[in-house]
C-alpha cells in the first residue's frame, strides 16, 4: 500500500485528527484515521483481530500497548515466525508509523472483573 | 470355496430370465406374465407352468443367459446374505449404519432397513446426502462412544467421495467400520454403468490410509473378515478398515438357505500392546529423578480411563500436562495444566515423556521461514515417547511426520495400556527425599495455572464489543448457556484459538472431541453430528463450533440432522472466508512485494454473502443469524439451545473475526 500523503501533510491533518498519545519517546508520530484504515486495507486484522487485540496463535496482542516502534517496523520488513513480510513497497515506512499510531490510540479495555460473563470464569 | 460360499461355480446354471427355475422354487408368483411355451401347458391349478413331456423342450433362442453367470431373477427367497451380515454386524454391536445409497449395496441396505431395524437387537440406519458425511458421522461417533459404526459406500465412486474423510480417520486414529459395494463378476453388471461403477480391485484406492481391507469371497468369508476387521480397527492404534463386499453376495440367498447359514465368528477380547518393563522402569527412574519433567499428550486418551490414568501420573509426579488438543486428555481446570505454557516449559524441561505425540518433532522443534529446525528444549534433556502409531507404518502418505532425531528412548506401544505398569513404577521408584521438592513444584505449577486464567481473562476483554464479534466473547457466551449443563463440545477448537481450553472447565472424557486429524475441510459438521448422534442416548447437550468454509462442503449434514432428529447445536463461526488461506495468500502476496489488495479474490466467502440461516431452514434446521452484534448472541443461543433440548438441531450464524 503506497502511502498516499506526504509526512508534512500528514502531520497537518494529524494536527486535526488527533495525533495518538503517550507514545513512546523513539516512535514517530503518524496518522491514527489513516492508519486504521490500513489496518483493514493491508489485512493485518485478519491476524491480529480488528482492534489489534491479538487472535491466539495467528498473531500477538499489538494494542492497546505495541512493542516498542524499532521492534514494531523490525518484525514487517524482518519477520520471525509466520509473521508475513511487509517491504517498504507494499507498506511504506510513513504507513507503518500510521498503524503505530493507531495501535497507540486504542483505549484501554475495561477490567474482566467488570465483564459479568468474564468474571465467572 | 466353501460350501456355504456364494462363489459362482456353485451357483445353479439358471438363465438370466430363469422362468423355469423360478417355477421349480415355486417363485412365480413374483414373476408379471410368465410366457408359457409350446413345451409347457397351463397349470390348472394356478400355479406355475407344467412340462409337457411330449413335446420338445424348447431351444433357448439366444446363447445371452449361458454368457454370464447366473441369477435367479424373479425368484424370491426367505434367507439371504444380507440378514447374515446384519448379524454378523450386530454380534460386534454396532448400532449405527449410515449411507448415501446406492445400487451396490442394495443387499445389505435392504437388510440393514427391513431386518436390522426391526428385530432387536435394533440397528440404526442413518440417510447421508455424500460418503464423506457417512465416514465424517462415524469419526465423531467413535470419538465419543469409543467404538465403531458402520458405514457403506457405493463401489468406485461413493468410495472416492469417502477418500478425504477415510484419510481424516486414519490420521486421528479413529476406529470406523467400512464397507463398500462391488459387482465382481463382470458378467453380472449393468451396462455402462456397472462397468464405470467397477473395479478389479475397489479397496486399493484408499488402502494407503486405511488399516486393513479385504474382499470376501463368501458369506463365511465375510463372517470372518467382518470380526477380522472390527478386531483390527479397535486394536491400537485405531484406524479405519475397508471390506468390499460383492453385490451378489449381500443379495442372493445364503446358498442351501437357513439351514446352511454360516456361524458368526467370535470377537476376542483385546489386549493392547504395552510398553515393554524395562524401558517402562526406565522412563519412570528419569521422570522421579527429573528436577523439570513435562508430560506431553497427543492422541493419548482413548478410553474414559485414560484422562484418569494421566491425572494419577502428573499428580504423582506433580508435573505439568501440556496437551496437543487431539484429544480430551486432561481436566482444562486442572492445576497441572498447563497448555499454554509449553513453551515456556519445554525450554526449562530435563525429562520430557510424549504419549502419543502426532508430531514429536513438533514437540520439540519449532521451524523458521526457510524450514531450519530451532530446538525448543535443551540439548541435555532426555526426551521419551510412548507412540503406537510406529507398530503399523506406511509409506506413502507423510502422516508419519519429520523424524525426530533429539529423542532418547522410543517406546513402541500404546501409551493408555502402558499406564498403569508407569504410574506403579513412578510411584514404586519415588524416594522420599524427593517428595518435598515434587510438593513444591506442584504449588509453584498451580500458581502458573492460576496467572495463566487470569491473563487469558485480561486478553479476552480486547475487541469484546466488537463486530464482528471476538472469540472469546463467543465462547464466554456459550460458556455461560452451557455451563449448568451436561454439555459435550463436538468440533475443534483451533478456530477460536483455543478459548475454550483457556476460559471453560472440562473435567468428562466426553467433553471434547478434539480435530480432523489430517486437517481435511469438510468434517467438522458431519462429524460433530456423529458425536452428536452418540451422546443423544446419554441425554447430553452437543454444541458444535464449525467454520463457514467447512460447513459448505456438506451443508446437505444439515439435513441429515433434520431429518434423524439429532440434538446439536451448530454455532456457524462465519468469518466469511477461507481464513488461514487469507493469511497465507498475504503472506505469499508480500513476498512478491504486490500487496494484499487483491486477497477476496482468491479466498473470501462474500459478494454475496451466504445466508446460512436461511439454508439451515431449507433443510429443516431450526436457525437464528446473521447476528453480528454481539448483544444478540447470548439471547439467540438460549433459544437454540431450547430447541436442541427438545431434541431437534439447531444452527446460530455468527459474523466472527478470523479466530
Amino acid at each position: 500500500m503506497q502511502r498516499s500523503i506526504i509526512l508534512s501533510a500528514a502531520l497537518a491533518v494529524l494536527s486535526l485528527t488527533g495525533t495518538a498519545q503517550a507514545q513512546p519517546a523513539a516512535a514517530p508520530a503518524g496518522n491514527v484515521a489513516h492508519g486504521k484504515t490500513l489496518f483493514t486495507s493491508t489485512g493485518c486484522y485478519q491476524c491480529h483481530g480488528y482492534q489489534g487485540q491479538g487472535l491466539g496463535t495467528t498473531g500477538p496482542k499489538l494494542a492497546p500497548t505495541p512493542m516498542p516502534y524499532e521492534a514494531f517496523i523490525r518484525q514487517l520488513r524482518k519477520p520471525r515466525d509466520a509473521m508475513p513480510l511487509y517491504t517498504s513497497k507494499v507498506m511504506s515506512d510513513g504507513d507503518v508509523q500510521d498503524i503505530y499510531a493507531y495501535m497507540l490510540s486504542m483505549p484501554k479495555a475495561k477490567a474482566a472483573a467488570d465483564i459479568p460473563l468474564l468474571s465467572r470464569f | 470355496m466353501s460350501v456355504d460360499g456364494n462363489d459362482r461355480a456353485n451357483r445353479p446354471n439358471v438363465g438370466r430370465r430363469g422362468f423355469l427355475k423360478g417355477a421349480a422354487l415355486g417363485g412365480v408368483a413374483a414373476v408379471a406374465a410368465p410366457v408359457v411355451s409350446a413345451a409347457q401347458t397351463a397349470n390348472p391349478e394356478g400355479g406355475p407352468p407344467k412340462a409337457d413331456p411330449s413335446k420338445p423342450r424348447p431351444v433357448a433362442p439366444a446363447p445371452r443367459s449361458e454368457e454370464s453367470t447366473v441369477r435367479p431373477e424373479g425368484v424370491t427367497y426367505s434367507s439371504c446374505g444380507g440378514d447374515y451380515m446384519v448379524d454378523v454386524l450386530r454380534s460386534l454391536n454396532i448400532e449405527y449404519f449410515a449411507a448415501t445409497p446406492g445400487n451396490t449395496f442394495m443387499g445389505l441396505h435392504e437388510a440393514v432397513v427391513n431386518y436390522g431395524m426391526l428385530t432387536a437387537p435394533n440397528m440404526r440406519s442413518l440417510t447421508t446426502m455424500h460418503e464423506e458425511a457417512s465416514v465424517a458421522m462415524a469419526h465423531g461417533y467413535a470419538k465419543i462412544e469409543g467404538k465403531p459404526m458402520a458405514c457403506m459406500f457405493h463401489t468406485t465412486v461413493g468410495l472416492q467421495h469417502a477418500s478425504m474423510a477415510i484419510y481424516n480417520a486414519y490420521c486421528d486414529r479413529v476406529p470406523i467400520f467400512m464397507m463398500t459395494g462391488a459387482t465382481i463378476d463382470a458378467t453380472r453388471r449393468f451396462n455402462n454403468v456397472g462397468w464405470l461403477h467397477a473395479a478389479n480391485d475397489t479397496p486399493a484406492m484408499v488402502r494407503d490410509f486405511t488399516k486393513w481391507d479385504d474382499t470376501p469371497g463368501s458369506l463365511r468369508h465375510f463372517g470372518e473378515s467382518a470380526v477380522r476387521a472390527w478386531k483390527f480397527s479397535m486394536t491400537p492404534p485405531y484406524g479405519p478398515t475397508l471390506l468390499a463386499v460383492d453385490s451378489l453376495l449381500q443379495e442372493d440367498e445364503i446358498p442351501g438357505g437357513e439351514a446352511k447359514r454360516p456361524p458368526i465368528p467370535k470377537m476376542p477380547r483385546i489386549s493392547p500392546p504395552a510398553g515393554e518393563e524395562g524401558a517402562v522402569k526406565e522412563t519412570a527412574r528419569l521422570l522421579v529423578n527429573a528436577e523439570h519433567p513435562v508430560l506431553f499428550a497427543g492422541r493419548y486418551a482413548r478410553t474414559p480411563d485414560g484422562m484418569k490414568m494421566l491425572v494419577e501420573l502428573a499428580e504423582a509426579l506433580q508435573a505439568p500436562v501440556c496437551d496437543g488438543y487431539n484429544r480430551m486428555n486432561f481436566p482444562w481446570r486442572h492445576p497441572l495444566y498447563q497448555t499454554r505454557r509449553q513453551r515456556v516449559l519445554l525450554n526449562q524441561a530435563d525429562v520430557l515423556l510424549a504419549l502419543e505425540p502426532s508430531d514429536a518433532f513438533g514437540v520439540t522443534n519449532a521451524l523458521d521461514h526457510d524450514g531450519n529446525a530451532r530446538p525448543l528444549m535443551s540439548p541435555t534433556s532426555r526426551k521419551i515417547s510412548i507412540s503406537s502409531v510406529e507398530l503399523t507404518p506406511k509409506g506413502n502418505y507423510q502422516d508419519v511426520q519429520r523424524y525426530a532425531s533429539d529423542y532418547d528412548l522410543a517406546i513402541e506401544a500404546d501409551a493408555e495400556a502402558t499406564m498403569p505398569m508407569l504410574i506403579e513404577e513412578v510411584r514404586r521408584q519415588m524416594p522420599a527425599s524427593r517428595k518435598a521438592a515434587i510438593e513444591a513444584r506442584g504449588q509453584t505449577l498451580a500458581k502458573a495455572h492460576l496467572d495463566e486464567i487470569n491473563r487469558a481473562k485480561a486478553g479476552a476483554v480486547y475487541g469484546w464489543d466488537d463486530s464482528p464479534i471476538s472469540m472469546p466473547r463467543l465462547t464466554s457466551e456459550l460458556w455461560n448457556q452451557i455451563q449448568g449443563e451436561d454439555w459435550s463440545l463436538v468440533s475443534d477448537t483451533n478456530f477460536q484459538s483455543r478459548w475454550q481450553q483457556a476460559l471453560w472447565t472440562a473435567d468428562k472424557p466426553y467433553r471434547y472431541i478434539g480435530g480432523s486429524g489430517a486437517s481435511g475441510v469438510g468434517y467438522s459438521s458431519p462429524a460433530a453430528l456423529g458425536a452428536a448422534l452418540a451422546n443423544q442416548k446419554h441425554g447430553r447437550l452437543s454444541v458444535a463450533i464449525v467454520g463457514d468454509g467447512d460447513l459448505m462442503f456438506g451443508p446437505g449434514i444439515l439435513w441429515t440432522a433434520a431429518h434423524e432428529r439429532i440434538p446439536l447445536l451448530y454455532i456457524v463461526h462465519n468469518n466469511r472466508g477461507y481464513h488461514m488461506e487469507i493469511m497465507q495468500f498475504q503472506a505469499i502476496a508480500n513476498r512478491r512485494q504486490r500487496g494484499v489488495d487483491r486477497v477476496e479474490i482468491a479466498c473470501n466467502i462474500d459478494n454475496p454473502f451466504i445466508n446460512y440461516a436461511g439454508m439451515a431452514k431449507s433443510l429443516g434446521v431450526y436457525a437464528e443469524g446473521p447476528i453480528d452484534n454481539p448483544k444478540d448472541l447470548g439471547p439467540a443461543l438460549k433459544r437454540a439451545i431450547a430447541v436442541v433440548k427438545k431434541g431437534e438441531p439447531a444452527l446460530i450464524d455468527v459474523v466472527a473475526q478470523g479466530r
